[in-house]
């Protein structure tokens, strides 16, 4: 028996890296965590205006940006008792699977997979040009506001048009996805026995009470692990699970079918886009005014990568606490058991799928 | 070009954008430690994508061998070029609001270009590349300013420069510390070089400037990101003769 860590390249930031004990090349027990630098968003939002609390949120890490300030802006407004508009909702679905869309594919783009670039970029680019629309800018899209989204008129042609010129192509993308995930599981013998949680959709139904934040030093158990790690793991009902596309599509057989289920996801975001926008009137009202009180609140989404808990309590118009559960937190904990009984040679293909983000650990 | 990316503190946008860009105008990205690659790059330019958090030492080391090794280096968003965002970084939850480790990639190894944005966009980072590959000096004026060779550049120009008095950099790091990050668009107002055109306010990533005849910062909404100071129009202005 040996013990090895091995640093594992995922294509995002931060450092992922997997402490493993390894008995003739087969990984028998693993713990996966990150030694990245603490952003420590939960803690420099304090005494800060919530807006600036979704600004910060999105830039925890460009996977699930806009996903990250969607959560912060519902809690915000859960505390505050706001009720958005219809229209702002629905747009703000569309800014999710936006970015949906735009994640998965670049996903895909920096898998062990051999897919078609050119094709992942047009998605890309279909889903910039929607995050671009509703959101204002393509990146960290800052039209997220308390009480809806600042935008004068919703951009409905525009947003339908780009999803639905991307769709030929995403249908492409899935099915070489499906064929490539195939042929590569014939190389990597997997199982995955563990819990799932997600739906399909825009707005989860999970509360801090589901969630249990465990510190590094009581998580780990591996030595070199309680070294590296500076990253809180969550439990969801007390156990280990599952976030994120493989949840939500219920294709949990293997860990690679995260892509499978990621390339299906990216088809159905596009569809999603182009039916709600239009059913959507361009004129319709998207912002609600918000008076800033005291309460406390409480939101959940699907991102890209998984299920985002945020909570906040507010004090007028100053950030009095918050907490950020992240798909990777989650993923964290249940990541070492995805790995048992693998070869170890094929770690990093497996831990790249799952979709582990060191700096959204850290966050 | 063969194009190397050194990541360290950053959300991964800019790295994101800059593959998209490499993808658009056909560079390739030959090296990348988001993709695992270590050593010494064998690259024309090194992108730095992020903060340099220098208590660090591993950071360093990296970053240290990855420029010693290629030829261009550019400050990739407004991490690496100002410090940006990730000056706001805590760092192991710790009560202390401020976090004085953090700064650009400037500060500790030398940099030809910057470029800023939060991040910047696809289309920035294309038109860098095209005059970076035309080595139109010119056009990358602005990057090099940034890149906080302000006083080495000011000689070579053919008038006075009108700007900031200060190095950039000294301006970025020193002014209103407690309040500001990175933005200087104050340097502009307060200089009376404001014209009101709203450049910065377009510019703007988290859409905190808006117009009255003069730009107003929503400091709720500010990033210290700098993209305002280096969208606006005179903050490199020169005069002639």
């Amino acid at each position: 028996m040996e013990i090895k860590t091995v640093r594992i390249p995922t294509g995002t930031p931060g450092d992922i890296h997997a402490v493993m004990e390894v008995s003739d090349g087969v990984i028998v027990n693993a713990e996966v965590c990150s030694s990245t630098t603490p952003l420590a968003w939960e803690t420099l939002v304090l005494e800060k205006h919530p807006e600036f609390a979704i600004v910060a949120a999105e830039r925890v890490c460009a996977g699930c940006d806009a996903s990250a300030g969607l959560a912060v802006a519902e809690a915000i407004e859960n505390a505050l008792e706001v009720q958005v508009p219809d229209a702002a909702t629905e747009a703000r679905e569309a800014l999710n699977a936006a970015n949906t869309v735009r994640s998965h594919a670049t996903s895909l783009l920096k898998s062990d997979l051999d897919l078609d670039a050119d094709a992942l970029y047009t998605v890309i680019k279909a889903a910039k040009k929607v995050l671009h629309a509703l959101g204002r800018k393509p990146d960290h899209p800052p039209a997220i506001t308390p009480g809806g989204l600042e935008l004068e008129t919703i951009p409905t042609a525009k947003v339908e048009n780009a999803a639905k010129e991307a769709l030929e192509t995403a249908e492409k993308i899935k099915d070489d996805t499906a064929s490539a995930v195939d042929d590569l599981k014939d190389e990597i013998q997997a199982e995955m026995n563990v819990e799932t949680y997600g739906e399909p959709g825009y707005k989860a139904d999970l509360t801090p009470d589901d969630v249990e934040i465990v510190p590094p030093d009581e998580f780990y158990r591996m030595k070199s692990a309680l070294e590296l790690a500076n990253n809180h793991v969550a439990l969801v009902d007390g156990n280990p699970t599952l976030v994120g596309p493989q949840a939500r599509k219920n294709l949990t057989d293997h860990p690679l079918d995260a892509y499978t289920a990621k390339a299906e996801e990216i088809v159905e975001s596009l569809e999603k886009i182009a039916e709600t926008s239009e059913n959507l009137d361009p004129n319709a009202d998207v912002k609600t005014d918000v008076e800033y009180t005291s309460g406390e609140g409480h939101a959940a989404v699907e991102a890209p990568e998984g299920t985002l808990l945020v909570t906040i309590k507010l004090r007028n118009d100053r950030v009095d606490e918050a907490l950020m559960v992240t798909p990777s937190n989650v993923k964290a904990a249940v990541a070492g058991r995805v790995l048992k009984d693998l070869e170890e040679e094929h770690a990093p293909t497996v831990i790249k799928a799952l979709g582990l983000s060191g700096r959204c650990l850290t966050h | 070009m063969k194009i190397a990316v050194l990541s360290l503190m950053a959300c991964g946008a800019c790295a994101r954008n800059l593959e998209e860009a490499c993808h658009e105008t056909g560079h390739e990205i030959v090296w990348s430690s988001l993709d695992g690659d270590t050593g010494k790059p064998d690259a024309d330019v090194l992108f730095i994508d992020g903060a340099v958090d220098f208590t660090d030492h591993e950071t360093l080391e990296k970053l240290q061998e990855t420029t010693s090794a290629v030829g261009t280096v550019v400050s990739l968003g407004s991490c690496a070029a100002t410090g940006g965002f990730e000056r706001h970084v805590i760092g192991m939850r710790d009560p202390d609001r401020y976090h004085f480790t953090v700064f650009p990639a400037a500060k500790f190894t030398d940099t030809d270009y910057a470029i800023t944005g939060c991040p910047p966009t696809t289309d920035a980072i294309a038109a860098f590349l095209q005059a970076l590959d035309e080595r139109d000096e010119e056009a990358l004026r602005p990057y090099k300013v940034l890149s906080g060779d302000y006083h080495a550049l000011k000689p070579d120009l053919p008038a006075p420069v009108t700007g900031p008095e200060l190095p950039v950099e000294d301006v970025l790091l020193t002014s209103n510390k407690d309040l500001c990050l990175g933005c200087d668009l104050d340097v502009i107002e307060k200089d009376l070089f404001c014209v009101g055109c709203g450049t910065c306010s377009t510019a703007c990533p988290a859409m905190a400037i808006v117009m009255d005849e003069k730009p107003v910062i929503r400091q709720e909404r500010c990033i210290r990101c700098g993209t305002c100071f280096a969208s606006c129009p005179r903050s490199f202005k020169t005069t002639r003769g």
